[in-house]
């Protein structure tokens, strides 16, 4: 890992996030910002993947279950070279195929289509299933409001019962859902203990610590014990724009003009 | 829509005593004065939607009257067996109330694209539906379906059409209401897309005569007998929804006419069984796929000139 290299590049994903949201008018900003180092790991780090090939058979596959922040997915493909950085400038254009939330249609380098939440840790339990004895792992990418859906926990059970060893599933734990705390909406805690009893290995990070988190999805530290593992990634929704940091009002608004040069700034900095 | 839905809503909470609003972590800045006012009267169940109706439906069967808020894909598909054994099955006072009917959330993809709700909600038997036109049609409607027994779906979507000011004193489920008057054609929209007919009218520049502007603002239950003496007026027959026609308004319209054997011709404007799989403004898409006014208004010409 490149610690220099890793740090560059989530800056970079930021500020496409950033400048994509602002152009469209769109939302979830702040919740690109939180997930903004994690996918830098992942994408600079971690996946084996091939832009060149994207349908490679045994690459690693990544699936975002929270759908709503797409947007810095596509601009982490794009960088990687799967399709022209020229193309994030349709983000949520008329007529683009790059919706607001993750859309695999047109968009090379997109494994899978989310947007309604709750949807992403099953389908990867089928990946992961489905490839158990390959050399594919299998990352999935969901937020903590997220874990309100009974569906992830059905997965849960089946993951460890099926002992899928090649699946990482990484949790954003920002704290904050759509209109609240997720504390005040409903409480996850102990979140830690309910995973392992549900049969998970369970690490915690600093979600923006980039060594941390490399040091946790790299490749040798997977497939040691037959269980399924997952990270909970501590982090802070809207992270690296001070004005934004865990203020909901970025999970719907834009940044417009003085807010955008100014967050501009902040992530330069 | 949404707003006079927020207005009524409070209102409501201050005649019923039994009235309790939960939400599935949706509505940032839309309930804070309802919370506020009623803290006892709210509740965000979380991303939920299976829990949320599981949970009202616990609520009603035990004496609440209850509104359930959410977008309307989360609010219908994904806890449709809920809505369906739990709620309707049990005839308990549900009241579903989503927004983002049909394209409203337009950029935001398909997951968020709302163009079965209404047919899916359609095929479930003793279920109220409606998707109002106006602010009228809204306030009307959402009062109605809350004293109606049983579960109710009320689809809204931002913004609601004032093109035709329009106030009246009765609203009386499953019948049409006007908006003009015409010997010839008549448009039937349900939802917003009534906004796109009344300028589909003012383009084609058609004897005002000639045309008649009708809503069917609640889908379910309908009066076929009603909506029957009236289809046999007209030639020709638009029916308008942004919304798959397969269990939507245009089944229902086509089914009338075939079982009363009327004369009548129809065409049908629909999301005609498509999944866009682009994005854009709820305008673009409604243009992408056809039931823009421009589309409606040369289909409008097309029907006159065959006529002359
Ligand atoms: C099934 C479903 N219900 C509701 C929504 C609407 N929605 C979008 S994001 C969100 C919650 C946001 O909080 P969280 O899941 O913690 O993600 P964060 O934005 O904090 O990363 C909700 C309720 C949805 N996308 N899918």
């Amino acid at each position: 890992m490149n610690l220099t290299k890793t740090k560059e590049f989530a800056k970079i994903l930021r500020l496409h996030a950033l400048n994509m949201t602002s152009k469209a008018g769109s939302s979830h900003i702040g919740s690109m910002f939180s997930i903004a180092d994690i996918v830098a790991v992942l994408f600079n780090d971690v996946l084996k993947i091939k832009p060149k090939n994207p349908n490679y058979k045994l690459r690693d596959r990544f699936i975002l279950s929270k759908g709503h922040s797409g947007g810095i997915i596509y601009a982490a493909l794009a960088e990687k070279g799967f399709f022209s950085k020229k193309k994030l400038e349709d983000y949520c254009k008329n007529g683009s195929n790059l919706s607001g939330h993750i859309s695999h249609y047109k968009v090379s380098g997109v494994e899978f289509s989310t947007g309604s939440l709750g949807h992403g840790l099953s389908v990867s339990c089928g990946i992961a299933l489905a490839n158990l004895r390959r050399n594919v792992r299998v990352f999935n990418l969901m937020s903590d409001g997220e874990l309100d859906e009974g569906s992830n926990w059905e997965a849960f059970m089946f993951a460890s019962h099926h002992k899928l060893s090649n699946l990482i599933n990484i949790i954003d734990y920002n704290k904050l859902q759509s209109i609240e705390t997720v504390k005040k909406t409903l409480n996850l805690e102990p979140l830690e203990s309910k995973l392992v009893s549900f049969g998970w290995k369970v690490f915690n990070v600093d979600g923006h610590n980039h060594k941390q988190i490399y040091s946790k999805i790299r490749k040798k530290k997977i497939r040691s014990k037959r269980k399924p593992i997952c990270i909970i990634a501590h982090t802070i929704k809207g992270k690296g724009v001070k004005f934004m940091e865990n203020n909901n009002l970025w999970h719907y608004r834009a940044a417009k003009n003085e807010e955008l040069k100014k967050a501009i700034k902040h992530i330069c900095r | 829509m949404r707003e006079i839905f927020k207005e009524e809503l409070i209102k409501l909470a201050r005649k019923k005593k039994n009235l309790m609003l939960l939400t599935g972590d949706l509505g940032y800045g839309v309930f804070n004065k309802f919370e506020k006012k009623y803290p006892k009267k709210y509740l965000n169940v979380g991303v939920a939607e299976q829990n949320l109706i599981g949970i009202s439906s616990g609520l009603a069967k035990e004496g609440k009257c209850v509104i359930c808020y959410s977008i309307a894909n989360f609010l219908t598909l994904r806890c449709l067996e809920q809505i369906r054994n739990d709620s309707v099955y049990h005839n308990l006072n549900v009241n579903l109330v989503s927004t983002g009917g049909g394209f409203t959330y337009g950029v935001l993809g398909m997951s968020h694209h709302a163009t079965e709700d209404l047919s899916i909600l359609n095929s479930i038997p003793n279920i109220t539906i409606s998707a109002p036109s106006t602010n009228w049609e809204t306030k009307m409607s959402f009062n109605k379906l809350v004293n109606t027994k049983g579960t109710t779906y009320l689809r809204l979507e931002k913004n609601a059409s004032d093109l035709i000011p329009f106030e009246r004193k009765t609203y009386k489920i499953g019948k049409l209401i006007k908006y003009r008057k015409g010997d010839f054609l008549a448009i039937i929209c349900i939802g917003g897309i009534f906004s796109e007919c009344i300028r589909a009218y003012n383009n084609s520049k058609v004897n005002s005569s000639r045309i008649s502007i009708y809503t069917l603002s609640t889908l379910k239950p309908i009066d076929e007998i009603h909506l029957k003496n009236i289809l046999r007026k007209y030639k020709f027959i638009f029916t308008v929804e942004e919304n798959n026609y397969i269990g939507g308004l245009g089944s229902i319209i086509s089914s009338i006419i075939t079982k009363y054997s009327l004369k009548t011709r129809l065409k049908i404007f629909s999301t005609n069984d498509q999944t866009l799989k682009i994005v854009g403004d709820q305008n673009y898409l409604r243009k992408k796929i056809g039931i823009d006014y421009l589309t409606i208004s040369s289909e409008i010409k097309k029907v006159f000139k065959s006529e002359n």
